[in-house]
């Protein structure tokens, strides 16, 4: 399932940068007790809650929307 | 990165960029009373088109969400400035009159908490990306030792100039005061918390706003400095310091646009 982390982190980069994107990964993975890895389409309710709560204080709600969907798409 | 800058934003930095330079290449060529007019009028009409982007950014924005409120701030900051610009430009060119404390002051005056205030929110809202600890020590360090150096290069002497009015001496001191603690610090902080976006667009537009109010902040002392020992006039080269510092906040705020 390695093809979802590069996924979302290539969605994630261009907006934070790659640091914070993997780092948003590996802590989503953390938080539903799994590795980086392991992450599958099954889990993006949780890394939708994520990116949003994550994204929410910097970025617009349009381009939020955006990227989750972005991000849907590539890993569905 | 340019492959997701707007035709609109890249149009802004171009025509702000020509107008700041065909304003001050102007003043070079004229004598005064024209060069003050020039000067005057021309600054304020690239504040008040800086002050047009930053609140067409808001414009877009969703009402309620928290971007939105951040880019109010700016915006009311950069529309307070052209209105003392306003009020400036009136007392100098239209009445002829060049006085100390004026009625452009309240306006000036008020940039500083509401600017200051948008860049501390701006600041906050990146601290789940950077050590916020670290970042605050940092910025009170430099600031403090920024005050002092200030305190010892200029502000001792307004403090203790008795020929200057109790009222011309308390604004002397509030300038450069909240030059440091209320523009510079809030844009240091605001830096410092975003560089840990590196370039990622949601980085990019406060790159813009931090470098202008920190332009704006080093602009202000000098005009301080140069006004206390009676070298400046309209038409001063530091006058471009301002006149970039609120195109660059445009520049910010049409990157901003740039992401819906």
């Amino acid at each position: 399932m390695a093809f979802v982390v590069d996924m979302i982190v290539s969605v994630l980069a261009p907006y934070v940068g790659q640091t914070q994107a993997d780092t948003f990964v590996r802590a989503t993975a953390l938080g539903l007790g799994k590795t980086s890895d392991d992450l599958g389409a099954q889990d993006m309710p949780s890394i939708e809650n994520n990116v949003r709560r994550l994204l929410k204080p910097v970025a617009p709600a349009a381009t939020i929307d955006g990227i989750v969907t972005e991000i849907e798409r590539s890993i569905a | 990165m340019s492959d997701w800058v707007s035709r609109r934003t890249r149009l802004v930095a171009l025509v702000g960029v020509l107008a700041v330079m065909l304003v001050y290449v102007t003043t070079l060529l004229l004598a005064d009373p024209a060069k003050t007019v020039v000067s005057d009028l021309g600054e304020f009409a690239i504040v008040l088109a800086a002050a047009v982007v930053v609140f067409r950014t808001v414009a877009r924005l969703t009402p309620g969400e928290p971007l939105r409120t951040r880019w109010m701030l700016v915006a009311a900051g950069v529309g307070l400035f052209a209105a003392g610009d306003a009020v400036w430009s009136v007392l100098e060119v239209f009445l002829g009159q060049n006085p100390f404390p004026s009625s452009a002051d309240p306006f000036y005056l008020a940039v500083y908490p509401v600017l200051g205030a948008g860049l501390i929110s701006a600041a906050l809202a990146f601290r789940q990306f950077a050590n916020v600890r670290r970042i605050v020590l940092v910025t009170t360090a430099i600031t403090l030792a920024l005050a002092a150096a200030l305190y010892v290069g200029f502000l001792h002497a307004v403090i203790t100039d008795t020929e200057t009015t109790g009222l011309a001496r308390a604004l002397s001191v509030a300038y450069p005061l909240g030059d440091i603690f209320l523009l510079f610090a809030p844009a240091l902080f605001a830096a410092l918390s975003v560089r840990s976006l590196g370039t990622g667009r949601l980085a990019v537009p406060w790159w813009g706003v931090t470098l202008g109010v920190a332009l704006l902040a080093v602009t202000d002392a000098a005009f301080g400095w140069l006004d206390f020992q009676g070298l400046y006039s309209s038409g001063n080269i530091i006058d471009i310091g301002w006149m970039l510092g609120y195109l660059s906040i445009a520049v910010g705020a049409s990157l901003t646009r740039d992401l819906l």
